[in-house]
């Protein structure tokens, strides 16, 4: 179960770091020579990467055995 | 990015009224509030026995976080995006739905037939906002601007720009008449 949880963990960091690469692409395809909003692309740069740091972070820290061991023995078990 | 022609000045940029932006972003805002605090709370209760189910809900909240974030700068995009381009010889229109769908059309000062402001209700009028429509002598649709802030203004700069460019072309037919003369 809880690499069922992990490998969908890792679907939505892609699919939220793609999300991230269209949103910037569309500002730099369709931004006008005048207003190049570059803070606001730096601003919303800065804001992904820091979420996906902590995504990353967690992720990759949490102990997952103790999360398999627990939802096997209150979920599963209980649930029986 | 927008071409302009050879000579062509860009005389104004509009927008939507920045109440819009504040109304499609509030929503967002709010959500992420509510859901820092609800999940924060509910994480809280969760019992010492799975404690370790905890960082899996603190990794839920992050997940929703960078989502709305996503969508927070995704309704930027489309505000900031979505321009009425006014320049010395043509408006050029770009309306921005969402991320895929662009719709970018111009039409020449000359052109411009006729300017009507819709503004209905209590809060476009408290806040100065309205639709603009212009109509043009083409077989198209007319160019709305909906949505724009201080219409009356925007609709004087656009008559003046195309009266000034009716004068130019005038100027020019009248030099070189002269010449031919």
């Amino acid at each position: 179960m809880a690499q069922i949880i992990f490998f969908i963990s890792i679907v939505a960091l892609v699919v939220l770091s793609a999300g991230t690469v269209v949103v910037v692409f569309h500002f730099f395809q369709y931004r006008l020579k005048k207003d190049k909003h570059r803070r606001m692309i730096a601003l919303f740069l800065v804001g992904s990467l820091l979420l996906f740091f902590l995504e990353l972070v967690m992720l990759l820290g949490a102990d997952w055995s103790a999360i398999n061991e627990v939802i096997g023995e209150y979920f599963f078990k209980n649930s029986l | 990015m927008i071409a302009f022609r050879e000579g062509e000045k860009m005389l104004t940029l509009y927008r939507r009224h920045g109440l819009i932006l504040a109304a499609e972003l509030a929503p967002i805002i709010l959500f992420a509030i509510v859901l820092i605090g609800v999940g924060v709370f509910a994480i809280e209760q969760i019992p010492s026995e799975v404690a370790s189910l905890r960082i899996l809900g603190l990794l839920g909240i992050l997940f929703f976080l960078h989502l709305l974030w996503i969508a927070l700068f995704v309704v930027l995009a489309d505000f900031f995006l979505d321009v009425w381009v006014l320049t010395d010889q043509r408006v050029i229109a770009i309306e921005q739905r969402g991320l895929f769908a662009r719709t970018v059309s111009e039409f020449d000062l000359s052109r411009i037939q006729d300017v009507t402001i819709e503004v209905h209700g209590i809060i476009p009028t408290l806040f100065d906002y309205g639709n603009l429509i212009a109509r043009t002598a083409s077989e198209h649709e007319d160019f709305v601007f909906k949505q724009v802030g201080s219409p009356h203004k925007v609709k004087d700069a656009l008559i003046q720009a195309a009266s000034a460019q009716r004068n130019d072309t005038l100027a020019t037919i009248a030099k070189q008449m002269d010449i031919t003369l």
